[in-house]
């Protein structure tokens, strides 16, 4: 009888054991980016700080999901032009940031000041605001100098911060009452509304962040509870993870060689991500001899596009890209599905190297690629022989990402031609354009090419200017004309990543959430992902 | 003198990995020295694309596979061989007279020339040829294959200096060395024409595992991307590469990393071939 009980008693808590652990075990996301993810969203500029961004922090606008475009209030409730150089938001109501303080319009300024004030990250997006105020405690007034057409888009790059959180742990700085504007805190922190708050970063190494269960729009059902972003681990590894259900999402800059082996596994999905951006050989424009239109026409004749094309094919189903049109692409406003695409002619290219001022074989020309993307170095390597071909020599060089942005933040130093993909800071052709080809922006990731073109600028000025759509359609139908005519950057392919997800997490939604955002780091939302 | 009938080849000869070795180190060289003739696709060594048939596995074509560019790799191993060799061969013409005459000059002169020489080389065998070669090639502009052969000769010959410098300390001592002396006999003649020749037997046999040695470190170089820069072909740079694809494309590595073994391996069976054939220690 004894032994009975005992054993009735030892299958109890068994069962009740596993029943607490399965109603309260933690669903964990384990994915990978290159490289260093930036937790401060005042100094986002590049696709992991985008996901961080966008995970951890609110704007007062977002993307509708789906593609189209639109937008959609997200700590707005709601926008109004009150004149062509003023807009009126109102804020939601109720909305909390992690600490627990209340989001009010005085948030949204001080986000603005000190995203401007710092100057870095997409503060260029808002050279035309001339002041933004808080009415009252839910309106704030935006005033810019003239009107500017992608103002309500653009404000989905201006995350919200929590000022009072922010200010009591503001150190001692250079920006003077306002001391470092809490930068060092956020260094590891954070100080949002979004649905994800940082519980440790390190940003060479990894993040983790945590599920905001008082998240103002709530996590769909299955979401995870805790996020893991690893930096910058090698491509064989992340596979090894992979097959072992150790990690659900790759990044997309994994070798197509691993990505083809990984379409084979049956516990993995590739998803294809076509996205508005591109990827593009980024031609300096201000070094020698790239700084003659004729030369960069000469290369961009040169440059072999059929053979470029065969290498988006990941296996005979999976091709990541299709020949360019230029800068313009599908899901953005200009964009010409009729536009042929750009095309090699070694004999104009030939003749326009004639024209160049500079002699081919007096120059070495400093190719370089990500060194976190391999799959880059094809298209690299390709440019190279095409280079060699009109009598440059030319080196391959594979660069960090960390090194490549702090090189082109000279002219100087930023390599002849990098590759780099660059998607829509927001979900207009401005914020494709301007970021990378006005020449206000050289510096940047983005803006490799130190565009220098008077005409270029300003037909991307009157872009930003006209709020007609079928004018803007004109003028950035132009704009893409002029980058291509005067060569300023060569064009590879539209950007389509292949997302490689462990079945853990390979469903409708997830695929949706993947699929369903244009703007840079907005798609990898972790709150709209299922775990299954 | 006909070396073949010398008892010390014939020690050499009876030694099957010697042989063995010897063969391995002729059939490279030939294979580099050839590479236009017996290459099936010798225009994969330049700026070369085939996206079409890029990652292709080993077949009847590619024997070897081909890369992810769609080069044989094949081809580009042969080649390969060739920078490998050329590298062994500059850097060790940079590092061993360097190294020889620093320790002739250490060993024979003495006294101040000795303590200085010693210590200077002294500090140079305090840190592995590696890490130094790493920080040599660190200090100069951009990597490549000339700044390779500087860093690695740098690290190089001290191993030079501190052999000749106890042969010589050695040999000075010897009766016929005295008698140049007495004969008044130049610090010059002695060194270069009394010394040397009777350190040549270690020399060589050092050279030659050297070149292995040379060619794994050049490799490792390239392995972290400080070697030969694309498109031109390197063991090195051909193992880094595939690294990141293992397993799934395992000839992108595999067969640069096997060339890299039998050279490797070649040269040190001939060199200790050659040590067992002299009867020395180096």
């Amino acid at each position: 009888m004894k032994i009975s009980y005992l054993f009735k008693l030892i299958t109890i808590l068994l069962v009740t054991t596993f029943s607490i652990n399965t109603a309260f075990a933690k669903t964990i996301l384990r994915t990978d980016e290159a490289a260093i993810g930036e937790a401060d969203p005042a100094k986002a500029t590049d696709y992991v700080d985008s996901v961080l961004m966008f995970n951890v922090y609110d704007a007062l606008v977002d993307e509708d999901r789906g593609g189209s475009g639109g937008l959609n209030p997200l700590l707005a409730s709601g926008w109004e032009y009150t004149s062509p150089t003023t807009l009126k938001i109102t804020l939601k109501d109720g909305v909390k940031f992690h600490s627990g303080n209340t989001m009010d319009a005085d948030d949204v300024v001080f986000s603005y000041n000190r995203l401007m004030d710092m100057g870095q990250g997409f503060s260029f997006l808002f050279g035309s605001v001339t002041d933004v105020k808080a009415l009252d405690s839910k309106t704030v007034e935006i005033n810019t100098a003239e009107p500017y057409a992608p103002l309500v888009a653009s404000l989905i790059r201006l995350a919200v911060v929590d000022k009072d959180t922010i200010q009591a742990n503001t150190a001692a700085g250079e920006y003077g009452d306002n001391g470092d504007y809490g930068e060092a805190y956020l260094l590891t922190t954070s100080a949002g509304t979004g649905a994800y708050k940082i519980v440790e970063h390190d940003p060479n190494v990894k993040t983790v962040l945590a599920k905001n269960d008082n998240y103002f729009q709530g996590h769909s059902a299955k979401s995870p509870d805790e996020v893991i972003i690893k930096y910058s681990v090698e491509a064989a590894t992340i596979k090894t993870l992979l097959v072992r259900n150790e990690h659900e999402i790759s990044s997309m800059w994994l070798p197509n060689e691993v990505v083809a082996a990984l379409e084979k596994e049956p516990n993995v999905d590739i998803i294809p991500i076509p996205r508005p951006g591109a990827w593009m050989n980024k031609l300096n424009n201000r070094k020698a001899p790239f700084d003659d239109v004729h030369c960069r026409r000469a290369i961009q004749l040169a440059y072999d596009y059929d053979a470029l094309e065969k290498s988006f094919a990941v296996t005979d189903t999976l091709i990541a890209g299709k020949k360019s049109s230029g800068p313009l692409i599908p899901g953005l406003l200009g964009y010409d599905a009729n536009k042929p695409a750009i095309e090699r002619d070694i004999d104009k290219a030939k003749a326009e190297l004639a024209k160049c001022k500079y002699n081919p074989s007096d120059y070495t020309l400093d190719l370089a690629w990500i060194a976190e993307v391999p799959y880059e170095e094809p298209w690299a390597l390709q440019l190279q022989a095409n280079a060699m071909e009109l009598g440059f020599d030319a080196t391959v060089t594979g660069l960090p990402w960390a090194k490549f942005t702090e090189q082109v933040a000279s002219w100087e130093n930023t390599p002849h031609a990098t590759v780099v993909s660059v998607v829509a800071n927001f979900p207009d052709p401005d914020g494709l354009l301007y970021p990378q080809w006005h020449s206000s922006t050289g510096g940047t990731w983005m803006s490799a090419e130190w565009a220098n073109d008077p005409e270029l600028d300003a037909l991307l000025e009157k872009g930003r200017a006209e709020t007609d759509a079928n004018e803007r359609i004109k003028i950035y139908q132009a704009a893409n004309q002029l980058i291509i005519d005067n060569a300023i950057t060569l064009f590879i392919t539209d950007f389509v990543g292949m997302q490689p997800v462990n079945t853990a997490v390979s469903n409708a939604q997830t695929a949706g959430t993947l699929t369903g955002y244009g703007t840079m780091g907005r798609n990898l939302s972790f709150r709209e992902l299922e775990i299954n | 003198m006909n070396i073949f009938k010398t008892k010390s080849f014939y020690k050499f000869s009876r030694n099957p990995l010697s042989v063995f070795g010897l063969i391995i180190v002729v059939i490279v060289l030939l294979l580099a020295i050839f590479a236009p003739y017996i290459t099936p696709f010798p225009e994969h060594v330049g700026p070369f694309t085939d996206f079409a048939n890029k990652s292709k596995p080993p077949d009847s074509t590619y024997i070897f596979g081909t890369d992810k560019i769609g080069r044989d790799i094949f081809t580009r191993c042969i080649y390969g061989y060739r920078i490998s060799l050329i590298l062994g061969v500059v850097v060790l013409s940079i590092a061993v007279p360097i190294g020889v005459t620093m320790g002739l000059c250490a060993g024979y002169i003495g006294k101040k020339t000795e303590l200085i020489l010693m210590r200077i080389t002294d500090i140079f065998l305090a840190i592995p040829a590696l890490v130094l070669a790493l920080s040599i090639i660190g200090l100069l502009d951009r990597p490549n294959l000339v700044y390779t052969m500087i860093a690695v000769s740098m690290a190089w010959w001290p191993w030079y200096t501190r052999l000749i410098y106890n042969l010589t300390r050695s040999i000075k001592t010897e009766g016929y060395i005295t008698a140049s002396e007495v004969m008044g006999a130049s610090k010059f003649h002695i060194m270069f024409w009394e010394i040397l020749p009777n350190c040549l037997p270690s020399l060589l046999t050092k050279i030659t595992l050297d070149l292995g040695f040379v060619i794994l470190v050049g490799s490792s170089l390239s392995f972290l991307g400080l070697g030969a820069q694309p498109p031109t072909p390197d063991l090195g740079t051909m193992v880094a590469k595939g690294a990141s694809m293992l397993p799934d494309t395992w000839w992108f590595s595999l067969f640069p990393g096997f060339a890299i073994l039998i050279v490797v391996l070649g040269f040190n069976l001939v060199g200790d071939g050659l040590k067992d054939m002299f009867d020395v220690d180096v």
